[in-house]
């Protein structure tokens, strides 16, 4: 379902949080597709109930999925200006900018970096 | 909800348990944690009124637990031992359980029967530890109390036997609102299934946390710098431990991961790692900070 290798020291519910944003934003969970439901979900990885909760609250407060009462969560449709999509994109930033300087320390050069870049976007193509 | 205030229970001269005071939230699973000895069964006992304390309350939902049929109605207790089983079957054990619990469900029961195919008609003094085990379980779990007390919850059962009775549990969690206690020594366990621990160390109640809040709220960080540095560089950070090795610094702080990364940006860092801690290091290093030595904890 969501399979992610539960680390210790990590809040589950911000492990299961970053897994299910990956898939929206990737397009991998389309718009209005259906979310499996806290029970499922919650079995499947044989963790806390409560815990799938406080992921699933956590996406439809940052605009990431939305639910219907007795119905269950839904994926989103995410535009260039929603709000998830830009705190996401700060927080890839962020965290692209923290390798790239140990990078850099480690010797790596700039144009090294820049070049992975482009055969990255290559690739994607 | 589950309350105790400065309770204390002693056997003879031994102090089971020294001045304990707790509460469970409802609809928690709570995970109680302690080397063997530390007063974990004393502590479930006392909950589930089968022993009476010394001083000190013992509440379920505001009301006593010992000698009160109310209260004792609604929680179930699953004993480290099983033995006072042994002469019945499994049919007559439920049949028993059925005389004392309103609630038990036939159909709860029946359902989970279906799927550990335990048999009915044979004394329990036959079954294997495990099936002992997913005997109790299944009684508890159809009993359809408000509270499922486990002593060593996991305790000789095989992984996919685990996982079935966590299912059996996230069901009675989702449909019955059920508040789930267990003690365990196996921190995965209560990692992935807890939303709150205690942990119990020779009769104390050492400390009690909600884990998302331990989990996000500690940091081990490796940084090195190209020039010298002291503990004091670091005053303004909440340290539990710091580890200098020349040039290299190992530290284990409390705190928001950004802001403890701007403290030490102020001190130019050549490398800055944030690592994964375990469950079993943050708990290592919250009770060397309460003055208690871990080792032996969750020792088997």
């Amino acid at each position: 379902m969501f399979s992610i290798n539960i680390q210790g020291g990590k809040p589950i519910y911000e492990q299961l949080y970053t897994r299910i944003s990956e898939l929206i934003l990737s397009g991998s969970m389309a718009p209005d597709e259906k979310l499996p439901p806290i029970r499922e979900v919650a079995k499947d990885m044989g963790i806390n109930p409560n815990t799938v909760q406080k992921t699933y609250q956590l996406l439809e407060q940052n605009g990431l999925i939305y639910s219907v009462p007795a119905k269950g969560s839904y994926v989103c449709k995410l535009t260039e200006e929603s709000d998830a999509l830009a705190s996401l994109r700060k927080k890839s930033i962020t965290q692209f900018k923290e390798s790239a300087i140990n990078a850099i320390n480690h010797g790596v050069s700039a144009k090294t970096l820049h070049e992975e870049i482009d055969s990255i976007k290559e690739k994607q193509q | 909800m589950i309350e105790t205030k400065n309770v204390t229970k002693t056997f003879d001269s031994f102090t089971a348990l020294d001045n304990v005071s707790l509460s469970i939230p409802k609809g928690t699973a709570y995970g109680l944690i302690g080397s063997n000895g530390a007063g974990k069964s004393t502590l479930l006992r006392l909950l589930s009124g089968v022993y009476k304390a010394e001083s000190g309350q013992v509440h379920i939902d505001g009301e006593n637990v010992y000698d009160n049929a109310k209260v004792k109605a609604r929680v179930f207790f699953i004993n480290d031992e099983t033995v006072q089983y042994n002469s019945y079957t499994l049919k007559e054990l439920k049949n028993y359980y059925k005389l004392f619990y309103d609630n038990f469900s036939e159909d709860i029961f029946n359902k989970l029967h279906a799927t550990l195919k335990l048999p009915m008609t044979k004394k329990i003094s036959s079954f294997s530890k495990g099936m002992k085990r997913q005997a109790a379980v299944i009684c508890g779990i159809a009993c359809k109390t408000d509270y499922l007390l486990l002593d060593e919850a996991f305790d000789g059962l095989d992984p996919t036997m685990r996982i079935i009775v966590k299912k059996m549990l996230v069901d009675a969690m989702i449909d019955n609102d059920l508040t789930v206690l267990l003690s365990s020594h196996n921190l995965k366990e209560i990692n992935e299934f807890c939303d709150r621990a205690g942990l119990i160390h020779q009769g104390k109640f050492v400390f009690d946390r909600e884990l998302d809040n331990i989990k996000g709220n500690i940091h081990k960080i490796q940084t090195a710098f190209d020039k010298p540095i002291t503990k004091e560089d670091f005053a303004d950070i909440d340290i539990l431990h710091i580890d200098i090795t020349g040039s290299i610094v190992y530290i284990i702080a409390r705190g928001d991961a950004g802001e403890l990364r701007s403290k030490i940006d102020k001190h130019n860092p050549k490398i800055y790692d944030i690592l994964p801690l375990t469950l079993e290091e943050i708990f290592v290093y919250e009770m060397e900070v309460l003055g208690y030595d871990y080792s032996g904890v969750t020792g088997e």
